[in-house]
C-alpha cells in the first residue's frame, strides 16, 4: 500500500498534470488553455507556501543546532535572531518601514554587493595568475578574450571603433555557435527527462532514490 | 622591496585594484563612452513605442547586482516616462520591490505621469516561469491587487491590460539565467519584441537567442547602462561608473600581459638553467 502512496500515486499526478501542461503549451484550446491557467494559479500558490516551508526549515535546522550546542552555534543564533527581527519588521510594520529599509539597505544591500563584488577579485587574481599562453589552444583563447576585453572596455572602443565589430565577431560567431550547442544540448536533455517522468522511467523527483525506476 | 611585493601578489592587485576603482569614482576622469550597436538597437525598439503602448518590465534582481542592473533599470525607466507608454512593473525575484522602490527614486516620473493610470507595480510574484506564464497569459486570474494593495479594479491602467496580448513589448531586467525562460513564455508563444537587460556576464549566454531574433537587443551590464545614458542624454549612476570600469579593465590587461611576461621569463630561464646556459 505505502508504494502506492509513495511512489505510485505522485507518478500519475505528475505525468498526467505533465501532459495537460505540454498540451496547453502546444495546442489553442479554450478548455485547455482554461486548465492550464487554474494549475499555474496553482503552481504559484504552493511555490509561495514553500517559501514559508523554506522558514520553518530553516528555524527547525537551526534551533536543533542551538539546543545541541553543535559547533559555530552562535552563527545560527545569530542567523535565527536577524531572521525573527526582519520578520517582525517586514510583516508586522511594512517593507516602508524606516527600520526595515534601513536594515535592507546598510545590512543585506550592502553584504549582498560585498559578496557579489568578491568576483571581481577573484578575476583580477586569476588574470594574473593563470590566464597564459602556456601552448596554442591557451594562447587562442587568451587572444580571444583579450579581444572582448578591449571591446567591453568604454575608452578603448571609443578610441578605435573597428574593435567593436572585432569583438562582435568573436561574440557572433564562435561564442554564440558554442552557447547554440549548450541551448540545444540542455533542451534535448530536457525533453528526454520529460519524456523519462511521461513514461515513469524517471522518479528521482520523488525523493529516496537514484531516479531510475525499477 | 621586490621579493616583498612577490609574496605579497595577490594583496598588492587587491590593493591596486581597490585604489583604481575608488578614486576615478570620488574624482571622474571624464574618459570618453562610445555607443554599441546593440546599445543603440535597444533605444531605437524603445523609441518606436506609440503613446499608449504597454510595455512589461520584470524587475528580476537582488542588490548584490545593484551596480549593474541598478543603472540600467533607471536609465530605462527615464526613457519610458518620455514615451507616453503604459507600463507593468512585476518582479519574479524577491528582492524586486526594493529594487523597484531604489530605482524609481533615481527615475523619478514628471509631474504630468500618474501611478494607476502611466504605470503600476504588481510586487514579487513567486513561482518563476509558472508566474511568467500565468501573468502573460490572464494578469487578473493571477494577481488581484497591486505591490500597495490597491485592487485591479481601481487601477485606470490595468482596464487595459489583460494578457500579453494587449503589450508591445517585455523589458526584463535581471542578473539570474532565469531571463532565458523568457524566449518561450514571450517570444515563442506572442511572438512580441522582447528586450533583456542582464549583468555583463550573461552576454555570451544570450548571444544564440538574440542570433536567433529571440531577443531584440541586450543591453550589456553597466557599461550599457552608460552607453544608454549618454545616448538619451539623461546622465546618471551608469556613467558615474564608467571611467572605474574602464581602469578596471585596462588593469586587467596589464594584469595579464605582466602575468605571460613573468611566465615565459621564468621558463626561458628554466630552460636556460637545464641546457647549462648552451
Amino acid at each position: 500500500m505505502s508504494i502506492v502512496y509513495r511512489r505510485t500515486i505522485p507518478l500519475a499526478i505528475t505525468v498526467v498534470f505533465l501532459v495537460l501542461m505540454v498540451c496547453e503549451y502546444f495546442f489553442a484550446s479554450p478548455v485547455l488553455k482554461n486548465v492550464g491557467l487554474e494549475m499555474q494559479s496553482w503552481a504559484v500558490l504552493i511555490s509561495a507556501f514553500a517559501v514559508g516551508l523554506g522558514v520553518i526549515t530553516i528555524l527547525r535546522h537551526h534551533g536543533m543546532r542551538i539546543a545541541k550546542r553543535s559547533e559555530d552555534w552562535p552563527m545560527s543564533a545569530w542567523l535565527m535572531a536577524t531572521m525573527v527581527l526582519f520578520m517582525v519588521l517586514g510583516i508586522g510594520f511594512g517593507q516602508n518601514n524606516p527600520m526595515f529599509k534601513w536594515i535592507y539597505d546598510n545590512v543585506y544591500g550592502s553584504l549582498s554587493s560585498a559578496t557579489y563584488s568578491i568576483l571581481g577579485l577573484f578575476i583580477t587574481s586569476a588574470a594574473f595568475r593563470a590566464f597564459r599562453a602556456r601552448n596554442l589552444d591557451a594562447a587562442v583563447l587568451l587572444i580571444a578574450g583579450f579581444i572582448i576585453l578591449m571591446g567591453a572596455t568604454p575608452t578603448i572602443a571609443a578610441l578605435w571603433e573597428g574593435l567593436r565589430y572585432l569583438s562582435g565577431w568573436v561574440m557572433d560567431v564562435p561564442t554564440a555557435a558554442t552557447g547554440r550547442v549548450i541551448v540545444i544540448g540542455a533542451a534535448l536533455g530536457l525533453i528526454t527527462l520529460a519524456l523519462r517522468i511521461i513514461i515513469a522511467k524517471e522518479t528521482g523527483f520523488l525523493g529516496g532514490g537514484s531516479g531510475e525506476a525499477a | 622591496m621586490s621579493k616583498w611585493i612577490r609574496s605579497n601578489s595577490v594583496a598588492v592587485i587587491y590593493a591596486v585594484l581597490f585604489l583604481i576603482t575608488a578614486l576615478p569614482i570620488l574624482s571622474p576622469l571624464g574618459l570618453p563612452i562610445s555607443i554599441g550597436p546593440t546599445t543603440r538597437k535597444f533605444a531605437s525598439i524603445i523609441d518606436s513605442l506609440k503613446k499608449d503602448d504597454i510595455v512589461f518590465v520584470d524587475i528580476n534582481f537582488s542588490p548584490g547586482s545593484w551596480a549593474e542592473n541598478g543603472p540600467q533599470l533607471a536609465v530605462i525607466m527615464k526613457h519610458l516616462w518620455t514615451k507616453g507608454v503604459k507600463v507593468l512593473f512585476f518582479s519574479l525575484a524577491v528582492d524586486g520591490p526594493q529594487m523597484y522602490m531604489k530605482a524609481i527614486g533615481q527615475a523619478t516620473p514628471p509631474p504630468s505621469l500618474k501611478y494607476g493610470v502611466d504605470w503600476v507595480y504588481l510586487g514579487y510574484l513567486s513561482g518563476a516561469e509558472t508566474a511568467a506564464a500565468a501573468i502573460t497569459k490572464d494578469t487578473w486570474s493571477l494577481v488581484k491587487s497591486d505591490y500597495f494593495g490597491t485592487p485591479l479594479q481601481n487601477l485606470p491602467i490595468m482596464q487595459k491590460i489583460r494578457t500579453a496580448e494587449d503589450a508591445q513589448l517585455l523589458i526584463v531586467v535581471t542578473s539570474g539565467e532565469m531571463s532565458w525562460m523568457w524566449v518561450r513564455q514571450w517570444y515563442e508563444r506572442y511572438r512580441k519584441t522582447y528586450l533583456l537587460a542582464p549583468i555583463s556576464i550573461m552576454v555570451p549566454s544570450g548571444a544564440p537567442y538574440q542570433q536567433a531574433g529571440q531577443i531584440a537587443a541586450i543591453l550589456a551590464g553597466s557599461r550599457g547602462a552608460a552607453e544608454y545614458e549618454v545616448l538619451i542624454a539623461k546622465p546618471g549612476e551608469g556613467a558615474t561608473v564608467t571611467d572605474a570600469l574602464t581602469m578596471q579593465l585596462l588593469y586587467l590587461m596589464c594584469l595579464i600581459i605582466i602575468g605571460n611576461v613573468i611566465f615565459y621569463t621564468q621558463r626561458k630561464g628554466r630552460r636556460t638553467s637545464a641546457t647549462g646556459g648552451i
